[in-house]
């Protein structure tokens, strides 16, 4: 029996979606950094040569050699295990922070857009007024509320970008509440919290999508600059934003302890911009057009 | 006009509002007697005592948010509990130094950005153009407490140009100024390129040409003064964010500001301090985003 032949199907969007990303080179060098960065984060302790943790003050500040590639700081710590180890905690810093706003945020929008009405006016007064604050001013007020130290750093700057979210996801769930595929699924009986789940959210995923990756360059610097601040507590934790401040102390004598985690903050967020831009642009219609 | 401008105004009183009730109940949120955390660690029994009277703990919460507010209103933002003088008397003087600051650096960015836009703009596609998209995304990525310190590696510490860290003259303005102001130099770039780039495709601007003016007078006097329009209220709304960044620029330069301050009471747990230094920048930003949409209003006519 002959079968017909099935004509390919069309690229989806998410495949044309990759095929703009790849065709952005500043984009790809981000992301392949980036990659780079959590490559090392996870390979962690397996590529510190020593503990990052443990002082040598007979060999403190030490320049960079053989021994210690980027030399050891104020207590003879090897500064290339601690940026290695900072790897980790900025990464997961920022992440946290993200999934932090994301959580709240998401679920917020959602329920603020698709309901409407009193629900809306409450979620929409809380975010401007959670807005009127500049974002570094309302994460410092809950980490004085919280107390400082690592996690609630990364709490306090979750707290602070999850009405980004809210925001974002409203507008989005309020769009798609009127659209027709959405108007049947309520006509079929669907209930609200599988219209919601199946129907409204799957179409807010590219701006969530594109809104995270450039907020997290933003979360990766505030939780490293609440690091800075000295607020993520136990100054011996190897974190590059507080081993930038103790590394000021020295600029004269020993400035490899500020370029070390400098210039691993700056690689970092370099990367996560260049490849987040990318994302923006290949979710953009008028950029995808402009290009062809 | 007016109406405009009243109407606007008048929206800014509930997010006032809003974010005075946020600063007072995160300030409960602390776990503890709120008289001891008004009082201090240390503080004597009749002090205590005094300040659970002052501030009405023993009535209910939204009485005692009424007497924070009347008491705000009235200037009064408690006593710090570390240094026993008014909050107020406090954070003023420090309050100008962080405006001086945030104002030194929107300068600066404006006085970097705007011609950098135009440059991008004008010799779209070219180095010029490439150049200062690449100087763009490095200010984006740099962030004040990294470009502070590399500033003050390389400019003060090396070379001696500038003092390191201080407040004594206007030579030590210059480097946190420029630390603080080049992130909004990346944004106003961006954005300035595109408008202009928006503005230069016109007809209006066609018109101008076909005038025969020369190109330079067709971009500086036809195309940028509508291309401005949105850099305006990029300006406005980054002068705010930097009442926040401004801690970072503050802690690298030790520039006696709010910000520094305000870090230093959370390490001290002076929550009178705390909660005074968060309310002033808060409203302040408030009222610089009032600003912004008043000037955009302005220049905009179809706003108006």
């Amino acid at each position: 029996m002959a079968v017909a032949a099935v004509p390919r199907p069309a690229p989806g969007p998410s495949s044309r979606f990759w095929a703009q990303v790849r065709r952005d080179r500043a984009g790809m060098g981000g992301l392949v950094l980036f990659a780079l960065v959590v490559a090392v984060a996870v390979a962690g302790p397996a590529v510190m040569p020593y503990d990052p943790r443990q002082p040598d003050l007979l060999a403190a500040f030490r320049p960079p050699s053989a021994a210690h590639l980027l030399g050891t700081d104020q207590l003879g710590r090897d500064l290339f295990s601690r940026v290695v180890a900072g790897a980790r905690a900025s990464l997961l810093g920022g992440l946290g922070a993200l999934g932090v706003s994301l959580a709240l945020g998401v679920p917020t929008g959602l329920v603020a857009g698709y309901a409407g009405g009193a629900w809306d006016d409450v979620v929409m007064g809380l975010v401007e007024v959670l807005m009127s604050f500049p974002g570094v001013l309302l994460a410092l007020l809950a980490v004085a509320v919280l107390g400082p130290g690592q996690r609630n750093v990364v709490l306090a700057v979750g707290l602070a970008s999850a009405p980004v979210f809210a925001r974002l996801v409203r507008g989005s769930a309020l769009a798609l509440r009127e659209q027709e595929f959405v108007v049947a699924a309520r006509a079929l009986g669907a209930r609200p919290a599988r219209v919601v789940a199946r129907h409204v959210l799957p179409g807010c995923v590219p701006p969530i999508v594109v809104t995270a990756v450039l907020r997290l360059g933003i979360t990766i610097v505030t939780v490293a600059g609440l690091g800075f601040l000295g607020l993520g507590g136990d100054p011996a934790n190897p974190e590059w934003g507080a081993m930038l401040s103790a590394g000021a102390e020295f600029l004269r004598a020993a400035p490899h302890l500020v370029l070390a985690p400098g210039g691993a903050i700056l690689v970092t967020v370099l990367s996560v911009n260049l490849f987040g831009d990318a994302f923006a642009d290949a979710l953009n219609p008028r950029v995808r057009a402009r290009r062809g | 006009m007016i109406v405009v401008i009243l109407r606007r105004a008048i929206r800014t009183v509930p997010v006032l509002l809003g974010a005075s009730v946020l600063v007072f109940l995160s300030i409960r949120l602390i776990p503890g007697d709120p008289a001891l955390i008004f009082a201090g660690d240390h503080a004597t029994p009749e002090l205590i005592a005094q300040t659970r009277r002052e501030l009405g703990l023993d009535r209910p919460l939204w009485a005692q948010y009424a007497v924070f507010v009347r008491r705000a209103l009235g200037g009064d933002l408690g006593t710090s509990t570390r240094t026993g003088r008014p909050v107020v008397d406090e954070l003023m003087p420090r309050y100008r130094m962080t405006l001086v600051l945030a104002g030194a650096a929107i300068a600066f960015s404006v006085a970097a950005g705007v011609p950098l836009g135009i440059l991008a703009a004008v010799r779209r596609g070219r180095a010029p153009d490439k150049i200062s998209v690449a100087v763009a995304l490095l200010g984006v990525s740099l962030p004040t407490f990294l470009l502070g310190i590399l500033l003050q590696l390389a400019l003060a510490v090396r070379l001696g140009w500038f003092p390191v860290a201080g407040a004594q003259s206007w030579h030590h303005l210059v480097l946190p100024a420029v630390s603080l102001g080049a992130f909004p130099v990346a944004h106003i770039t961006r954005l300035l390129r595109t408008s202009l780039l928006d503005a230069l495709g016109e007809d209006y601007t066609r018109t101008a040409r076909a005038k025969g003016l020369p190109e330079s007078l067709v971009v500086l006097r036809h195309a940028l003064r509508p291309a401005l329009i949105p850099a305006v209220t990029i300006v406005g709304l980054q002068f705010g964010a930097m009442l926040g960044a401004s801690v970072f620029a503050e802690a690298v330069f030790t520039w006696p500001g709010v910000g520094r301050y305000l870090v230093q009471a959370i390490a001290f747990r002076d929550y009178p301090v705390v909660q005074g230094a968060v309310l002033l920048l808060a409203a302040t930003y408030v009222v610089a985003n009032l600003a912004v949409d008043l000037a955009y209003a302005w220049l905009d006519p179809r706003i108006r």
